[in-house]
C-alpha cells in the first residue's frame, strides 16, 4: 500500500506564497503557546492589574471628576505599567525561551529551513509569534487602560489623552519588540528551555536587585539605568511622561533592541549552517 | 576544475562543489550528476554525505562550484524548496507533539493548505502504519515509528525529489523493509530520491545507483552490483538490540555468511558476515519466523571506515 491515496504525482495545488511562509511559523507558534498550561495562567492573572487600574480609574471618575470631566489620576499609568512589565517578563521566560532551544534540541531547524523558509524568516516568525503573545499581557492592557482614560476625558483632555495614548502604545511596543528580541536572541544560544528561561529571569530581576543595592549604597537614581526593569521605567518617562531624563534609558533600550536583533540574524545564520554540517 | 555542470537536465548536478567550514574542507571539487529513481548517498560518518544533502536541500551555498536541483539554484531560489521532500537524520524532532500534529505542521510549512495538510497529514500515516499511534506524542515512538513519521513530512507536499539522510538508522528490521518499500514504489511511479547511508547493505534492495563518498570525494559511482563488489571482500558489521540477545545470537549463527556472533552486554548483539546482502535480505524472514522482538539494527561506522581506507588505497575507485 503506497504512502498517497491514488499513487504519487507531483503537486500542482495552491501553495502558500515562500515570501509569507513565516507567518505560518508565528500562527503555529501563537496557537502553540497556549496550549501550555502555564502560559494560560499567566495571561489569565496579566488581566488582573488592568481590571484592578480600570475599576478605580472608573471609581474616581464617578466619584470625583465627573461634574468636572477632568482625566482622572493620570499617575496610574506607569504603576499599570510596572505591574504588567513583571508578567511580561514572565510569559517572555515561560513562552519564548524554547521557541528556538526547543527546535535546537529537537534538532527541528533543518525541517524549517528546508521548506521555503529562510533562517531571518523563521526567526521573523518566532518574533512575531512573541511579540503578539507579550503585547496581549503588555500593550494590550496599556492601550486599554488609556483608552478608557481618554473615554471619560472631556474637553483639553481629550487631546491629552490622545497624544497620551499613542505615546503608550509606541513606549509599549518598543518594550515587547525590544524584550521579545533579547529572550529569541538568548533561546538560540540554549538548547534547554528552562535554563534560558531561567537566564533570562537572572538578567532582568538579578539586574534589578543589583541596581537597587547599589542604588542605596550611592544614594544615586542613575544606577536603576544598569537594571533591565530600571530601563523600561525610565524610559517609559520620556515618551508618557515628556520627561527628557528618560531619553537616555531608552535609548539604551533601543540598542539593546537593535543589538539583540542583529546578534540573532547572525545566531540563526549561524545555527542552520552549523546543524547541516555537524 | 572548471564549475561546467556536468549533466544538464538531470535531478541534481554539482559541478566542482567545494564546501569548507572553517579550516575543515567538508566537500572536494566534486562532480556529481544524479537522475531519477533512488540514488544511494554511502560513504562513514564525515564523508560529506550530509554536506551534500545540505547544498542540494538548499540548507546551505557552496563555498565554490555550482549546484542545481531541478534546474535552479536551491540556496538563491526558495521556491524551488518546496519542490523537494527532506527527512533529517536524527530522531529527536520536535518530541512534545503527536504524529498527526508533527506531519500536519510540516505540510503547512511546505505550503500546503491547513486543511488539506491535516487529512493528507492522517491519511499518509494510516497508509503507512501508524493509524494506532496518530494522536500519541513522538516520544512515545519507536525508531522505526519516528523514521515513518519523519517519511510522511517529507513527501506530504508530493515534491518532485526526496531526499532522506540516514533514515534507517537505527530502525528495527521490520520497519526498514517497510520505509524501503514505500520509496520504490515512490520511485517507481517517478520520484527521484536521494538517500544517504553510511551502510550501501541496508540499501542495496531498494536503489538503483550508488554514489560513494570519502572524506569529501567522489570515491566511485556506479549501480549497485558494481559497488558491492567492491565492497563485499570484507567482513561487515551488524549490531542489533533484542529482548532475547542469546537466541537471537543462535538463530543468526545459522545464516549463511555469518563468521562470528557476540554477545555484548545484556541486549546488544553483533554479527560478522561475509554475506551482508544475503544478511539484510533474510534478517526479517528469521525475525518473523522466531518473534524475536529486535528493536535496533546498525552497522558500527568504524567496520564502514576499514572498507573505506581499502578503497582509497587502491582497491576501487
Amino acid at each position: 500500500m503506497g504512502i498517497y491515496r491514488g499513487g504519487y504525482r507531483t503537486y500542482t495545488g495552491p501553495m502558500l506564497s515562500p515570501q509569507t511562509r513565516f507567518l505560518v511559523v508565528a500562527g503555529l507558534e501563537f496557537r502553540r503557546f497556549f496550549r501550555q498550561k502555564w502560559v494560560r495562567w499567566l495571561a489569565l492573572l496579566g488581566c488582573v492589574p488592568v481590571v484592578l487600574f480600570a475599576a478605580i480609574v472608573l471609581v474616581k471618575v464617578l466619584v470625583e471628576n465627573m461634574a468636572a470631566g477632568a482625566i482622572p489620576s493620570l499617575e496610574l499609568l506607569p504603576k499599570l505599567l510596572s505591574a504588567q512589565l513583571q508578567f511580561m517578563a514572565l510569559l517572555a521566560a515561560v513562552a519564548g525561551a524554547g521557541l528556538i532551544a526547543e527546535d535546537r534540541a529537537g534538532n527541528a531547524l533543518l525541517l524549517y529551513l528546508a521548506r521555503p523558509l529562510s533562517p531571518e524568516r523563521y526567526a521573523v516568525g518566532k518574533l512575531i509569534a512573541l511579540v503578539g503573545l507579550l503585547a496581549l499581557a503588555y500593550l494590550v492592557p496599556a492601550f486599554l487602560y488609556v483608552s478608557l482614560e481618554l473615554m471619560v476625558a472631556a474637553g483639553g483632555g481629550a487631546m491629552h489623552a490622545v497624544l497620551r495614548l499613542l505615546a503608550t502604545l509606541a513606549t509599549t511596543s518598543v518594550h515587547v519588540l525590544v524584550t521579545a528580541l533579547m529572550v529569541l536572541a538568548l533561546s538560540s544560544l540554549g538548547t534547554r528551555a528552562r535554563y534560558v528561561g531561567l537566564s533570562w529571569i537572572g538578567i532582568f530581576y538579578l539586574s534589578e536587585i543589583l541596581a537597587a543595592v547599589a542604588g542605596q549604597a550611592l544614594d544615586a537614581e542613575w544606577t536603576a539605568m544598569f537594571s533591565l526593569p530600571g530601563l523600561y521605567r525610565k524610559g517609559a518617562e520620556l515618551l508618557i511622561e515628556g520627561r527628557s531624563d528618560g531619553a537616555l534609558p531608552f535609548l539604551i533600550l533601543a540598542f539593546l533592541g537593535i543589538g539583540s536583533a542583529l546578534f540573532l540574524r547572525w545566531r540563526v545564520m549561524r545555527l542552520a549552517d552549523a546543524a547541516e554540517g555537524q | 576544475m572548471s564549475a561546467t555542470l556536468p549533466m544538464p537536465g538531470a535531478t541534481i548536478e554539482l559541478a566542482a562543489a567545494v564546501k569548507r567550514y572553517g579550516p575543515i574542507l567538508a566537500l572536494n571539487d566534486l562532480t556529481l550528476s544524479v537522475g531519477g529513481g533512488i540514488t544511494g548517498l554511502v560513504g562513514p560518518n564525515g564523508a560529506g554525505k550530509s554536506t551534500i544533502i545540505g547544498l542540494v536541500t538548499g540548507l546551505m551555498p557552496p563555498s565554490s562550484g555550482k549546484v542545481r536541483v531541478l534546474g535552479s539554484d536551491p540556496w538563491t531560489d526558495t521556491a524551488l524548496r518546496a519542490r523537494i521532500g527532506y527527512c533529517p537524520d536524527g530522531d529527536r524532532a520536535w518530541h512534545g507533539m503527536s504524529g498527526r500534529e508533527f506531519v500536519t505542521r510540516l505540510g503547512v510549512l511546505a505550503g500546503l493548505d491547513p486543511a488539506d495538510a491535516a487529512r493528507n497529514a492522517e491519511d499518509a500515516l494510516v497508509r503507512i502504519g501508524l493509524s494506532a499511534a496518530l494522536d500519541k506524542p513522538i516520544s512515545q515512538y519507536s525508531k522505526g515509528m519516528r523514521q515513518k513519521a519523519k517519511l510522511c513530512q517529507a513527501v506530504l507536499h508530493r515534491p518532485e525529489l526526496l531526499v532522506l539522510d540516514e533514515p534507517l538508522n537505527g530502525v528495527d528490521p521490520l520497519s526498514r523493509v517497510e520505509i524501503l518499500k514505500t520509496l520504490r514504489e515512490m520511485a517507481a511511479q517517478g520520484m527521484a530520491i536521494l538517500v544517504s547511508s553510511h551502510v550501501l547493505h541496508e540499501l542495496e534492495t531498494a536503489i538503483d545507483r550508488v554514489v560513494l563518498i570519502h572524506r569529501g570525494r567522489l570515491l566511485a559511482e556506479g549501480t549497485v552490483e558494481e559497488i558491492r563488489d567492491l565492497l563485499d571482500e570484507h567482513p561487515h558489521a551488524v549490531r542489533l538490540e533484542a529482548q532475547e540477545p542469546r537466541k537471537l545470537a543462535s538463530a543468526l549463527l545459522a545464516l549463511e555468511g555469518v563468521v562470528g556472533v557476540q554477545l555484548l552486554d545484556g541486549k546488544t548483539v553483533d554479527v560478522t558476515t561475509r554475506d551482508p546482502g544475503q544478511f539484510y535480505a533474510s534478517l526479517p524472514e528469521v525475525i518473523t519466523a522466531s518473534g524475536f522482538a529486535v528493536e535496533a539494527l546498525w552497522s558500527p561506522d568504524s567496520n564502514l571506515e576499514a572498507v573505506f581506507r581499502y578503497l582509497v588505497k587502491g582497491g576501487g575507485g
